[in-house]
């Protein structure tokens, strides 16, 4: 039992939880802003939503773009406030029932890494509460300006444990042939990636292509010793001798080689690297060196609070009731303009509702003549506010939202929904590529609409932006052919070819034009044949457009033999997709050349 | 303690310590036991939780028929999921085996078509493209219960 006791009771230096907390939060606000709102569009799409669990499919109301932009909006900010002020388990308690929810609600997002940051927001909620004034104060009145603050910190302990969990289960799935050999990573990371090993490698006379076995194997010998490291982290706070420095110091260096080595070769993992960076950091790197690295922040931090603790000391009675209402204002003004700033679907009113609890809250407080305790949370709220905004606006969270959801809209054939989606991303544009890019999805989606005229205008500023866009001048040459300008649109999509010549839309497109030019000086069924096969053979059989324009192409050559095969197989491709409008569409054909065949005539 | 050192926060004694040993020793066990439901091969197609990262889950293909009455007949037609489901959600049917997820999909072809019954054909396809049936289930689209109708691997 006193193993047990000292385990999870012995002393902690009170920096690690302290920073442990600042850092993390402050790491999971701007990754909620700046990475997980990126990818809101896809919430609602289509009226389709697995949740990960049962219970919650059944409970949760119909979700939404706006309502998943909701939760990660109130999340992030939520984090902010919790860094920047005193530790309050219930916001804290909140928060992770908040972020549980950005990954719980839907399987959209199968990343490990979600979960694992609702067990950190869960420990965190049991964390000692430490003012950064305590730093101040305990390193002034030490005898050699070097005291160790310690505190018993169980909830900070268990985190390293499931820290330690996490590693072991990581080493233990890779435990199988196909990582061993490397296979798995080779289909993560590309071969430039790992260049400068593997010429290392190859230099000391192994074969270069080892690098992947060597790699994968390598993984596990920093993760062994990173899971054991975690297991008995904060245990040496207890007696910090230099001997034991070196170990942890070591530990650390092989959790940057690692999480380090994973940011180099480009794994998608989102921020999952600084979060285990930091956490290592916070566990394996001494006390005294935290502090002393820590404690500028820690110092402006501690004077901040201190000062604002002054001034709402200083004021009293009406004074003190005509400063709240200023600060409230000053706070609703604040999150109604970042919210608007922030510009996504329900920014403003997740701003606004986090301002009308506060209010809320500053009533209580005021009612309870505790009306000092509301000002720091109205700063903290603040400045949340607007760093949400600059961490959206520095990391393109908008424009990544709006083309995404205009890009799936348009697939899934809301043209009218694209088009806005692509007016809203043309708003946060960068560069003339860019512009061009924007305008050419513009083009498309006004030409899905039948809107010729203005899919044509749109072009225009596209190929101004870039003039040698194949895409485009193809999509110039369809809207001109459907405003019969068919000479103009031959040119456009000879010119596609010229560009692109392994483009089987494009050939195909060319096919079918040159087989059924209205002028018989510019008709060539025969090239419109060899296009047509170049762009079934490109497609490797697998594009009905394609396949459909061989059949129409065989007809034209009069070989309505091969006609009726291939528009059969056509038939088949398309019935085999699902799209049976399109089958129906092909059958008349099919019917047509079969009748051809039977009496010779069309 | 050494005379260099203060301490902040003592710790949780009497009830209180009883309590917070209660939960350590529940959290741990949670943490311990959850990834070995993949491991154990419970749930093998489903590594939620597991802490399997880089995992390269096998492909399946998912074939959906919705049953539909139409001038008084009923006629069976093939779902273009390519152009009516969102193309993150076609990934991750294809990439994992969710039976919820099927259902759910299920439940939306429906509703989506206002179908009376609703067909799924799941296969795993193998790296030479070869196909091993996975699952199959049939739904009436009154009660909105899946039934399976073939091998549930």
């Amino acid at each position: 039992m006193n193993a047990w006791n000292h385990y999870w009771y012995g002393p902690v230096a009170a920096i690690r939880p302290y920073l442990l907390m600042k850092c993390f939060l402050i790491l999971l606000a701007l990754d909620l802003s700046a990475v997980r709102l990126k990818a809101a569009y896809w919430y609602g799409l289509a009226d389709f939503n697995v949740a990960h669990f049962r219970w919650l499919d059944a409970f949760q109301p119909r979700l939404s773009s706006a309502g998943f932009v909701a939760i990660c909006l109130l999340a992030s900010l939520l984090a902010f406030i919790c860094a920047f002020g005193k530790v309050n388990r219930g916001l804290l308690a909140i928060l992770f029932t908040i972020y549980t929810l950005t990954w719980a609600t839907s399987m959209l997002d199968l990343f490990q890494h979600h979960y694992f940051l609702s067990i950190v927001l869960g420990c965190l909620i049991f964390f000692p509460s430490i003012h950064a004034g305590k730093f101040r104060t305990s390193t002034a009145e030490g005898s050699d300006g070097q005291q160790t603050v310690l505190t018993s910190a169980w909830a900070f302990r268990l985190l390293a444990l499931s820290i330690g969990i996490v590693y072991a289960y990581t080493t233990i799935a890779k435990l199988n042939g196909d990582w061993l050999s490397g296979a798995t990573l080779q289909r993560f990371v590309t071969l430039e990636k790992v260049e400068p090993i593997a010429n290392l490698i190859g230099r000391v006379g192994l074969p270069q292509d080892s690098v992947w076995q060597m790699l994968a194997v390598g993984t596990i010998f920093l993760e062994i010793p990173l899971a054991a490291g975690y297991f008995l982290a904060a245990c040496w706070d207890q007696r910090p001798t230099r001997l034991v420095h070196v170990p942890y110091v070591v530990l650390w260096l092989m959790a940057l080689a690692l999480h380090g080595g994973i940011e180099i070769v480009g794994l998608p993992i989102g921020w999952f690297s600084y979060y285990m960076i930091a956490l290592a950091s916070v566990y394996f790197l001494s006390p005294r060196l935290l502090e002393r690295v820590a404690r500028p922040i820690i110092g402006l931090l501690a004077e901040v609070l201190s000062r604002l603790q002054q001034l709402s000391e200083s004021l009293t009675g009406r004074q003190q009731v005509f400063g709240l209402l200023v600060a409230v204002v000053g706070l609703i003004a604040v999150l109604a303009l970042t919210g608007w700033a922030v510009d996504l679907p329900g920014s403003v009113d997740t701003f606004l509702l986090l301002g009308l609890a506060l209010i809320a809250w500053t009533a209580i407080c005021l009612v309870r003549g505790q009306a000092r305790s509301a000002y720091p949370v109205i700063l903290q709220a603040m400045i949340a506010g607007i760093l949400v905004y600059v961490a959206t606006g520095t990391s393109r969270t908008q424009y990544e939202y709006y083309l995404g959801l205009a890009h799936e809209h348009h697939r899934l054939g809301g043209y009218a929904e694209s088009t806005l989606g692509f007016e809203k991303a043309r708003q946060y544009t960068r560069g003339s590529r860019e512009t061009a890019r924007i305008e050419y999805f513009l083009a498309r989606s006004w030409y899905a609409r039948g809107d010729n005229d203005a899919a044509l205008r749109h072009l225009e500023a596209s190929l101004h932006h870039h003039a040698e866009d194949y895409e485009a001048i193809y999509l110039r040459g369809l809207a001109r052919l459907a405003t019969k300008k068919v000479d103009l649109a031959l040119v456009d999509f000879e010119r596609t070819l010229q560009l692109e010549p392994d483009w089987p839309v494009a050939l195909a497109q060319t096919a079918r034009l040159l087989v059924a030019h209205p002028n018989p000086q510019l008709r060539d069924v025969q090239r419109g044949l060899a296009l047509a096969a170049q762009a079934d053979r490109l497609a490797l059989g697998r594009s009905i457009d394609a396949v459909e324009t061989l059949a129409i192409a065989y007809a034209a050559n009069d070989d309505s033999e091969r006609a009726v095969q291939t528009a059969e197989r056509a038939i088949a491709l398309a019935r085999r997709s699902g799209r049976n409008e399109r089958a129906e569409q092909i059958l008349k054909l099919l019917e047509q050349y079969k009748r051809t065949q039977r009496t010779g005539s069309p | 303690m050494s005379a260099s050192t203060s301490l902040l926060f003592d710790a949780p004694v009497g009830r209180r310590r009883t309590f917070v040993n209660g939960f350590l020793v529940v959290f741990i066990l949670v943490q311990l036991l959850l990834p070995l439901r993949y491991y154990s091969g419970a749930a093998q197609d489903d590594p939620r939780f597991s802490w399997r990262m880089f995992a390269d889950p096998p492909l399946y293909s998912i074939e959906v028929h919705t049953t539909v009455e139409q001038e008084g007949r009923l006629t069976e037609k093939a779902v273009d999921l390519q152009a009516s489901l969102p193309s993150r959600w076609q990934r991750t049917l294809r990439r994992r085996h969710l039976p919820l997820a099927a259902e759910k999909l299920m439940r939306w072809c429906c509703q989506k078509d206002n179908a009376v019954r609703v067909r799924l054909m799941s296969d795993r396809v193998l790296d030479q493209g070869q196909r091993v049936p996975k699952l199959r289930l049939s739904m009436d689209c009154e009660s909105l219960e899946a039934v399976a109708i073939g091998p549930m691997q």
